[in-house]
């Protein structure tokens, strides 16, 4: 399973969330990459509040930050039963079309 | 780096807010209006007499600082727009510092205002950055409280803090903003029973850590010294002023900010060292990010602020007065006014004007902003140290 990050064709660095031009060198010439999301939980929060009356039937969720090897990082939804810090991988959401999940890493 | 020129012969005066409100039907530009004519009243000047105008607010849309002048019938030579949220406040001293200084305004008015109602929270969290809009907001739209869950869960397991720990701030923010009849929450006790047994919001965050979004305005003159005196006004001088942006971006989560980067430079501009000072007002979105900048500014070491807390007494007669007020956490945060809610009460302690408690014989205060979380963390910090000059 792969997600998509883009990445600066000049200097090979990843931006996250999607930049206008690179954070590192300004370049233009960016394009999304396909990688495999591993990284490190650093963070784990339970979300009870949403400003967004849409999400409130389907709270509580975990919300997640994850420092990918990439050199990003992501906040992003965490699967139950994590720890921080851990390894893990992110993958698209089953249910949620847009959005990742962080799941434990396979050693 | 060079070093910057001292603040000399500038004063800063006439503390005033505008009382807050839980909610309001008036416009972001009435709030505005109202703090600029109680600085008018007080100081004791004709309108036409400020040449310079600062303004900051979330809710002024479409309008900024040139259509304030306006509204408001005035034709000043410099003006300033920082809509820059928690450090606005102290963003707006340091420049109308340098125009006062330079020549390019006599008198400028630094106004914050902002009104508030249900839907202006949701929709200025909603539009507030690009990436935020693309990364954060597509995660059930927790707002600040998401990003601040995780910057704390990640600060308690780091450091081996506790809630008992960031109670300790909440309670005697609470303490202090029982004697300001403009804190909306300051008639109302907290206990740390209440505290540790409040409903969650966000991980590590329940309802006391969070601030209540309202409405109100805050500001302040700036003039010089020779000015404020004449005019027979308490004032204060700028003992040295820090300011930085988007500083380690290479922390994968935020654990400091920009005043580490830059508090030596702001105590050597000082000519003052951290015991000087008498009391401290931090920019207290969430408790985390009060312990965050009583390390970084240099009171204690990275990690320590829990013990710092544990072995101080943060209330106005404490050995360590933080945040007089009652801060954001007692008095409510009306918006980009949260930012300059520092700066003011720290010009209210220093000169003797407190709306609620005076910390005894205070003469140089500490004031810290920090604003503007576009994606993971706050982008903006900067602090400054005012001395008063009775
Ligand atoms: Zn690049």
């Amino acid at each position: 399973m792969t997600i998509s990050i883009q990445r600066c064709q000049s200097c090979g660095t990843f931006n996250y969330p999607a930049h206008a031009v690179c954070g590192n060198c300004l370049s233009d010439a960016l394009a999304d990459c396909a990688i495999e999301g591993r990284g490190v939980l650093l963070a784990l929060s339970t979300v009870h509040h949403s400003l967004d009356p849409e999400w409130r039937a389907h709270l509580p969720v975990q919300l997640a930050t994850v420092d990918l090897d990439c050199g990003v990082q992501v906040i992003c939804f965490a699967e139950p039963g994590l720890q921080t810090p851990a390894r893990v991988c992110l993958a698209p959401s089953q249910d949620r079309p847009g959005v990742w999940i962080a799941r434990a890493q396979d050693a | 780096m060079t070093r910057p020129h001292a603040y000399d012969g500038v004063a800063v005066v006439c503390p005033t807010t505008v009382t807050y409100e839980k909610t309001s039907t008036r416009s972001a530009h009435w709030f505005l209006a109202r703090a600029l004519a109680q600085l008018i009243a007080a100081a004791g000047i004709a309108k036409e007499e400020i040449d310079g105008l600062a303004s900051a607010s979330f809710t002024l849309a479409p309008d900024s600082t040139i259509a304030l002048t306006e509204h408001f019938g005035m034709a000043p030579r410099w003006i300033e727009w920082l809509p820059f949220g928690g450090v606005s406040g102290v963003m707006a001293l340091r420049r109308a510092a340098r125009a006062v200084q330079m020549g390019d305004a006599n008198i400028v008015a630094c106004i914050a205002g902002d009104t508030a109602n249900p839907e202006t929270f949701a929709g200025l969290v909603n539009n507030f950055s690009s990436f935020s809009s693309q990364a954060i907001i597509p995660y059930a739209s927790a707002g600040p409280n998401g990003c601040f869950s995780l910057i704390t869960q990640h600060y308690m397991q780091s450091f081996g803090v506790t809630r008992e720990d960031f109670g300790r701030i909440a309670l005697a923010q609470r303490a202090n903003a029982a004697t300001n009849p403009n804190a909306l929450l300051g008639g109302k006790s907290l206990t740390m029973e209440d505290y540790l047994a409040a409903r969650p919001v966000a991980g590590p965050l329940h309802l006391f850590d969070c601030v209540m979004p309202c409405a109100g305005a805050e500001g302040f003159l700036v003039m010089e010294v020779r000015r404020a005196r004449a005019l027979g006004l308490p004032y204060a001088t700028i003992r040295g002023a820090i300011e930085r942006h988007n500083a380690y971006r290479e922390d994968p989560i935020a654990v400091r900010s920009g005043w580490a980067m830059d508090r030596d430079a702001l105590y050597a501009q000082s000519g003052l060292d951290c015991s000087a000072i008498d009391c401290v007002q931090t920019y207290d979105d969430y408790p985390v990010i009060t312990m965050m900048q009583l390390e970084d500014l240099g009171f204690c070491a990275k990690g320590e602020a829990a013990d710092f807390v544990r072995r101080h007494d943060l209330t106005i007669q404490g050995d360590f007065p933080v945040n007089t007020s009652g801060g954001q956490l007692g008095c409510g945060q009306a918006g980009c006014s949260g930012g300059f809610l520092t700066v003011v009460e720290t010009l209210r302690q220093v000169t003797g004007q407190p709306l609620g408690g005076q910390v005894r014989d205070a003469r140089i205060g500490l004031a810290s902003g920090y604003g503007m979380v576009t994606y993971d963390r706050c982008l903006g910090t900067g602090a400054v140290i005012l001395e008063g000059a009775r």
